[in-house]
């Protein structure tokens, strides 16, 4: 029995299994060969999450989202979509064969570097001084003929920083030198290093905190979803974003105001490099967004604002930008026309001329070849109405108007839904969805000469709100303007930036640059700093050498320095 | 100052076209020496591959000053370190190989062999420069108008890739020459072996210092110094392959072809890494 182990209800295993087990085990742990193959497989995964995309934590969040999201990669991967799902193709970073292979290469690492140590401390530190005869006599060894004397060689090793030990035997004369033994334990130092690294992922993955704010100017955000003791919230005082005359940016920055309890603490400026930090927090300048407006409503009866909101205009609507003119040639209309409806495949919008008593619908049409086609029709006459198909930078007469097509901008748009509205008693509305569309938008700032990416028109005119279905025909606001609708007082404030902004704390993050700064030293030391150790003998005139590693001792070494 | 990056660019173009003509002019003519031997001819070929490799030796140095010319002078065109995109990048990948084999063949006798290789990556390098990139200064994205932590992320990739690519030179060559020696102009085996395991040792700590900065400004940019990036995680990938081949070295058994056929594979990743997570693959390094 007592070669046996207990094993509790499985009974018992005889001692010798166990002791070959664990044997067997440490050997493959500390095998040079498996640490190859574990090498070539992790770097087999690895190429799998670099060819094949991989799912963001955003879709991982809900069965829905990743549903969602597998069925977008179909168009790329075709029938192959479902097994890629299946082997864990898109998310190989989190399956069970990655975090394994990790695993084995944490323990596989930590078994070689303790294999290592004693071997390793006996070469540093208790070097063979003198080697066999038999050694000197390998083609291996170096010879010299005429050999210099040995306490030239001496002096010559110990001028290059060799330590040197002398002993005089029978006729012959042995050396022995040693220089920057103590670099081979720089290989330690790395492999360490790594199983510190891979701990400081572990402590990331344990203690961090993530999340991404999107805040508009003048708004806040609580950092954290649940209020607690030290809740930090952030004010966006300004969200700023500059892009040169092709619209490529050239720099965002936001300045923030950060509360703890509901105190002011701090006040900073980030930009995408230069986050700021608050109690180990940092934060990030993640994004910026410039459609946004701010829309408010007043009850025009007891003057309450009942509606505040700096809306993100986040969908780009195609619309045309036309010119209306009368049989007199005055302009009835400029401008852009948001698009609302789809009808028989073709984008538009009933839009009603002020002081004109026609209502015409103007939509747009896209071609095979991409162009666009501006399709204007004149209600009022019924089916056979008068109608007109404008090809860009084209004029057609419809119901004795001119429609000029000037183009296609992108307007900014939003649907709304909770916005209040007039009763349809006091001005006919859709009670439903409100369209909102700027025009002439802005995106990013205008402090930049030529910086401006302006959307949604092609006049240097005011941003413009467009409130679709709020009314018979569309209400345009200008920057400031406001008007009467029934009960109800709306006012475009003004067009408004939101900013990205990402909270990050990461207790690993100080662990993961000591280790990485541990096995760069590590490496360094062991790749470039080799150890030096040869022995010398001097017999009957002549100079033998026998050298060890990779930075091999050579005659040249010793006999060619100057004495 | 970005005419004189543009001429010196062309120039070190020819200039290293000249060095990979005449190191294979002198990896070619030693050959016949064997057909003229006793004939008196021989050492007339013997010469004249001495010669080749001789220009070689001093184009391929040309094409290295030509081409440290273009990247200081870009720096001085663009006022940032001159690595921003896939020209500039490309250019100085090619720089510092070219820099990365003259250094070399100072202190190895028997490098100049690895020319006939390493100059027609140069080559290939900045023709695909030539073609495919352009050359026009732009304004950097926010993202990379970091300080010099960004600059020094890249960098030391560019030198480490330049390393790599003498390691690449040796081991197609020890592949060509065999374990049994097939070619008598090329140098031994084991010397090969050792030429490609040297500039490994030089390139392998400088791609950890690169990786390592590049998680530091990821860190700094996006909170997050990992994010299983296409790019990160292909120059992983490059990473273990070359920290694969070190260990493999350790053991004598796995020497010589298998480690050469190692060195090519991290070669592969290396351009794969650069070349084609950049240009198919989109992700956090798109805009590089």
């Amino acid at each position: 029995m007592a070669n046996t182990l207990d094993v509790g209800q499985y009974g018992r295993l005889p001692l010798r299994a166990v002791e070959s087990g664990l044997r067997f085990l440490w050997s493959l742990l500390t095998s040079v060969r498996a640490a190859i193959f574990l090498v070539l497989a992790l770097g087999t995964t690895m190429l799998v999450g670099v060819l094949v995309p991989q799912m963001p934590s955003a879709a991982r969040a809900s069965p829905e989202l990743t549903a969602a999201w597998i069925r977008l990669q179909e168009e790329q991967f075709g029938i192959l979509t479902d097994v890629f799902h299946r082997l864990g193709f898109f998310d190989v970073f989190h399956t069970w064969l990655f975090i394994g292979l990790l695993s084995w290469l944490v323990c596989a690492v930590s078994a070689c570097t303790i294999n290592r140590v004693p071997k390793l401390w006996r070469q540093t530190f208790q070097p063979p001084q003198r080697v066999s005869d038999g050694l000197f006599e390998r083609s291996t060894a170096e010879t010299v003929r005429e050999a210099p004397d040995p306490a030239v060689v001496e002096m010559a090793l110990r001028r290059k920083w060799f330590e040197v030990r002398r002993e005089d035997r029978g006729n012959a004369t042995y050396l022995f030198a040693d220089r920057f033994a103590w670099t081979s334990l720089g290989t330690l130092l790395s492999h360490a290093a790594l199983i510190l690294f891979l701990v400081a992922v572990l402590v990331t993955k344990l203690d961090s905190f993530s999340t991404n704010l999107t805040i508009a100017e003048g708004g806040t955000s609580p950092v954290f979803p649940v209020s607690r003791d030290g809740q930090i919230t952030v004010e966006v005082k300004e969200a700023v974003g500059m892009f040169d005359a092709q619209g490529r940016p050239l720099d965002y920055h936001s300045d923030l105001v950060l509360y703890r309890n509901g105190d002011e603490v701090k006040a900073c400026t980030i930009t995408v490099n230069d986050p700021c930090s608050l109690d180990g927090y940092r934060f990030h300048q993640a994004g910026f967004f410039g459609y946004g407006a701010q829309l408010r409503v007043r009850d025009i009866e007891s003057g309450n604002v009942v509606y505040n909101e700096i809306l993100a205009l986040q969908r780009p609507l195609p619309s045309p930008d036309i010119t209306i003119l009368d049989r007199s040639g005055a302009s009835l209309y400029e401008g852009t026309v948001p698009q609302t409806d789809l009808v028989e495949g073709t984008l538009g919008s009933l839009l009603t001329l002020p002081d004109h008593e026609n209502s015409f619908w103007v939509g747009l049409r896209a071609g095979e070849d991409e162009a666009w086609t501006l399709v204007v029709f004149d209600p009022t006459q019924g089916a056979a109405g008068d109608r007109a198909f404008v090809p860009e930078g084209s004029d057609a007469s419809v119901s004795g108007l001119t429609f000029h097509f000037k183009g296609v901008s992108s307007m900014p748009s939003l649907f709304l839904s909770d916005v209040p509205l007039p009763l349809a008693s006091e001005v006919p509305n859709d009670e439903g969805q409100v369209l909102l569309s700027l025009e002439n938008a802005i995106y990013g700032t205008q402090d930049v000469s030529a910086g401006d990416e302006r959307l949604g028109g092609d006049t240097d005119g005011p941003s413009t709100l467009h409130l679709v279905g709020i009314a018979p025909a569309t209400v345009r606001l200008a920057e400031g303007e406001r008007v009467e609708l029934g009960r109800y007082d709306y006012e475009f404030v003004g067009p408004r930036n939101f900013a990205g902004i990402g909270v990050r704390k990461d207790s690993g993050d100080d662990l993961v640059w000591l280790a990485s700064g541990l096995f760069i030293g590590g490496l360094m030391l062991t790749l470039w700093i080799p150890r030096r150790r040869g022995w010398f003998r001097f017999r009957a005139g002549e100079m033998r050498i026998v050298s060890q590693g990779r930075a091999r001792i050579e005659a040249a070494d010793v006999i060619d320095e100057p004495i | 100052m970005d005419e004189l990056s543009q001429l010196s660019f062309r120039l070190a173009l020819i200039a290293s076209a000249g060095a990979a003509l005449f190191y294979w002019i002198g990896i070619v003519t030693p050959a016949r020496r064997l057909v003229g031997e006793g004939t008196g001819a021989g050492s007339i070929w013997q010469n004249m591959g001495r010669r080749a490799n001789g220009l070689g030796r001093v184009w391929a140095l040309a094409a290295a000053a030509l081409l440290l010319i273009t990247v200081v002078a870009r720096w001085q065109a663009v006022d940032r370190a001159p690595w921003s995109n896939m020209w500039e990048f490309t250019v100085a990948f090619a720089a510092a190989a070219a820099v990365s084999y003259v250094l070399f063949e100072r202190y190895v006798r028997a490098m100049s062999i690895v020319g006939a290789i390493v100059q027609p990556v140069v080559v290939a390098l900045l023709a695909a420069a030539v073609l495919f990139f352009p050359s026009r200064i732009e304004p950097l994205v926010p993202a990379l108008q970091s300080q010099w932590i960004l600059a020094a992320h890249v960098g030391f990739m560019v030198v480490s890739y330049g390393a790599l690519t003498v390691s690449f030179g040796a081991s197609v060559l020890r592949l060509a020459q065999g374990t049994a020696g097939r070619f008598a102009q090329l140098p031994k085996a084991n010397v090969l072996d050792d030429i490609a395991h040297a500039s490994v040792i030089v390139g392998f700590p400088l791609l950890t210092l690169g990786i390592a900065l590049g998680a530091y400004w990821a860190n700094s940019a996006w909170g997050r110094y990992w994010d299983w990036d296409p790019k990160e995680t292909a120059s992983l990938v490059t990473w273990l392959i070359y920290g694969g081949y070190l260990h493999m070295r350790v053991q004598r058994s796995w020497r010589g072809t298998r480690a050469a056929v190692m060195l090519l594979i991290g070669y592969v990743a290396i351009l794969f890494t650069y070349f084609g997570v950049n240009l198919w693959i989109s992700g956090l390094h798109s805009y590089a």
